[in-house]
C-alpha cells in the first residue's frame, strides 16, 4: 500500500474527483480527512470508506473561510496526530465571458478556487516544517494551459492555482515539501453533470463536450485519482512544481 | 508599417508611473487620446499634464481599479470625453513579498483585488465599448506569469491568473475583432522595483543581482516594455491574440530558471 500510515486531507471530497480520490487513498492505507461544504454527502463517503475498513474523518467546512480551515486542521490533528498530505481539490466552475460575469461570481470563485488553497497551505506548512516534510497537491485545470470559451473567471482562477503551486514548490523545495498540481480535462463527474444540465439541451451539450475531446471521451474520476495518488506518493519524490496535464490530449 | 494611433482612444490603468506612464506617453506620442487610470491622484494628474504638454491628448481619471463603481464611472467619463475606446492597457498592479506562511490573509486579499480583480473589472466595463468597433487589450503580466521567484506567492499566483485571463478573453472575443495579449516583463527599472529593492538591507546589491539575472546583463527600461505593449496594441500585431510576449532580457532562457538565484528581490526581501 502506497500511503500506509499517512494522513491525507482532501477538500471537495463529497463528490467527483475528490470522493474517488478519498476512497482510493484510503484503500492505499491513508487516513482520510474528508472536507466539503455538503455534510450529507460527506457522511455517506465517510461511511463508505469506514465500511471498507478505512479511517475517515468528515469535516464540513466552507474552504474559503479562515475559521473553517483552522477547524479542519485542528480536527485532523486531534484525530490522527499529524497530516502528511494536503489535496486542495475544492472548486467551482462559473461560466461566462468577462463582461457577463458579475462581481459577486468573480469574488466567490476566487475565494473558493484560489484563496482556499492559500488558507490551507498557510495553516499547514508550519506543521509540515516541524515534522520534516509533507506533500501538497492542488487541482488546477487543463483550461489553465489551453483556454476554452465562456470560462474567463474559471480559467483565471485555475491559472492562478498553477502560479501558487510553482511559487510554493520553490519556497519550500529545501523543506522536503513537494507541491504539484493536476490539470484535468473534462471529467465525467457530478460537477460536469450540473454544468451540462444548465444548457437548454443537456444531451446535445454532452455530445458537443465529447466532440471536443481529442480521445472522443471524457476522463473518469478514477483516472484523475490515480494521477493524484502518484503525485502524493513516495514514487513521485523527485516531482515538484509541475502542472500535470491529464486531459486526454486536450492541451496538445 | 508606421504606427499611427490618430483618432484612437486608449485607457492605461496604473498609468501614473513606471511602465504605465511610459506606455501612456508612447501611445499619446503616436496620436492616441490617452485616458490614464490610477489611484494616485497627484501622480496621475502630473503625468497626464506632462504628456499633454507637448500637444498630445492625455487626461487623468482617478479610480481604484478594484472598486467596480469607480471603474464604471472612470470608463464612462473617458468615453464621454473621448467618444469611445479602442485600446485597453491593463497595467495596474502591486507587489508584496512573502511565502504562503508569512503572507497574511489581508495581504493576499489586497493583492488579488488589485492585480486580478482590477484587470477583470476594467475589462468588464471596457469590453462593451470595444465590441462596438473592435480593439485591442494588452495585459501587463510578468515573467512570473510563467514561472516563480521565491517569497512572492500572492504575486506569482496573480500574474499566472492574468495570463489565464488573457487567453480566456482572447478566445471569447476572437470573433469580435478584439485581440487580447499579455506582455511578460522581467525586472524593469520602475518605482516598483526600486521600492522592492529598498526592502532589502542593501538595495544597490539587489539591483546588481537583478542585472545579472538577465542574460542581457541589465534590468529593462519602462520604455522597452512600453514598446512591446504599443506593438501588441497596434495593427502591426493584427494576427496576434492570446499571446504572452516575454520582454525579459532572456531571463527565462537558462535551465533552472531564476528562482534560485541569490539576492533577487524575492530572496532579498525574505526576513
Amino acid at each position: 500500500m502506497k500511503l500506509q500510515g499517512k494522513t491525507a486531507i482532501i477538500t471537495g471530497a463529497a463528490a467527483g474527483i475528490g470522493a474517488v480520490s478519498a476512497a482510493l487513498f484510503a484503500r492505499e492505507g491513508a487516513n482520510i480527512v474528508a472536507v466539503d461544504i455538503d455534510r450529507e454527502l460527506l457522511d455517506q463517503l465517510s461511511g463508505q470508506i469506514e465500511r471498507a475498513g478505512g479511517n475517515c474523518l468528515a469535516v464540513a467546512a466552507d474552504v474559503s473561510q479562515r475559521n473553517d480551515v483552522q477547524n479542519v486542521l485542528r480536527s485532523a490533528t486531534d484525530r490522527f496526530g499529524r497530516v502528511d498530505i494536503l489535496f486542495n481539490n475544492a472548486g467551482i466552475v462559473p461560466a461566462g465571458k468577462v463582461e457577463a460575469i458579475s462581481e459577486e461570481q468573480w469574488d466567490r470563485a476566487m475565494a473558493i478556487n484560489v484563496k482556499s488553497m492559500y488558507l490551507f497551505c498557510h495553516g499547514i506548512i508550519p506543521k509540515f516544517k516541524v515534522q520534516g516534510g509533507g506533500v501538497i497537491l492542488n487541482t488546477a485545470s487543463a483550461t489553465a494551459l489551453r483556454a476554452v470559451v465562456d470560462r474567463a473567471c474559471y480559467t483565471t482562477t485555475k491559472a492562478a492555482v498553477i502560479g501558487l503551486t510553482k511559487s510554493m514548490a520553490l519556497d519550500y523545495v529545501r523543506d522536503n515539501i513537494r507541491v504539484n498540481c493536476l490539470c484535468p480535462g473534462t471529467v465525467d463527474t457530478p460537477s460536469l453533470a450540473q454544468r451540462l444540465a444548465a444548457f437548454p439541451e443537456p444531451a446535445e451539450a454532452r455530445k458537443n463536450f465529447i466532440a471536443r475531446q481529442p480521445m472522443g471521451r471524457f476522463g473518469t474520476a478514477e483516472e484523475i485519482a490515480q494521477a493524484a495518488l502518484y503525485l502524493v506518493s513516495p514514487e513521485a519524490e523527485f516531482v515538484t512544481g509541475v502542472a500535470f496535464a491529464i486531459d486526454g490530449g486536450l492541451s496538445i | 508599417m508606421n504606427i499611427d494611433f490618430t483618432g484612437k482612444v486608449a485607457i492605461v490603468s496604473g498609468g501614473a508611473m513606471g511602465i504605465g506612464e511610459a506606455t501612456a506617453r508612447k501611445l499619446a506620442g503616436l496620436g492616441a487620446a490617452v485616458a490614464i487610470f490610477d489611484i494616485d491622484h497627484d501622480a496621475g494628474h502630473k503625468s497626464a499634464a506632462a504628456i499633454a504638454k507637448g500637444g498630445a491628448i492625455c487626461d487623468f481619471f482617478c479610480c481604484n481599479v478594484s472598486v467596480a463603481t469607480e471603474v464604471a464611472q472612470a470608463v464612462d467619463a473617458a468615453v464621454r470625453k473621448f467618444g469611445g475606446i479602442d485600446i485597453l492597457i491593463s497595467n495596474a498592479g502591486i507587489q508584496l513579498y512573502g511565502d504562503a506562511v508569512t503572507t497574511t490573509e489581508e495581504e493576499w486579499d489586497r493583492l488579488m483585488r488589485v492585480n486580478l480583480k482590477g484587470c477583470f473589472l476594467v475589462s468588464k466595463f471596457v469590453v462593451p465599448h470595444l465590441l462596438k468597433r473592435g480593439g485591442a487589450i494588452v495585459i501587463v503580466g510578468s515573467v512570473q506569469s510563467m514561472t516563480a521567484i521565491s517569497n512572492s506567492v500572492a504575486y506569482v499566483a496573480s500574474k499566472h491568473g492574468l495570463l489565464g485571463l488573457t487567453r480566456a478573453m482572447s478566445l471569447d472575443y476572437a470573433q469580435n475583432g478584439i485581440r487580447v495579449n499579455c506582455v511578460c516583463p522581467g525586472a524593469i527599472d520602475t518605482p516598483m522595483l526600486r521600492w522592492a529593492a529598498s526592502l532589502a538591507d542593501d538595495p544597490e546589491k539587489v539591483i546588481q543581482t537583478c542585472n545579472r539575472m538577465h542574460p542581457l546583463g541589465r534590468i529593462g527600461k519602462a520604455e522597452e516594455v512600453a514598446d512591446a505593449i504599443v506593438y501588441l496594441a497596434s495593427p502591426m500585431a493584427s494576427f496576434i491574440t492570446g499571446a504572452a510576449l516575454l520582454v525579459d532580457g532572456g531571463m527565462l532562457v537558462p535551465a533552472g530558471g531564476m528562482g534560485f538565484q541569490e539576492g533577487g528581490t524575492g530572496a532579498a526581501t525574505r526576513k
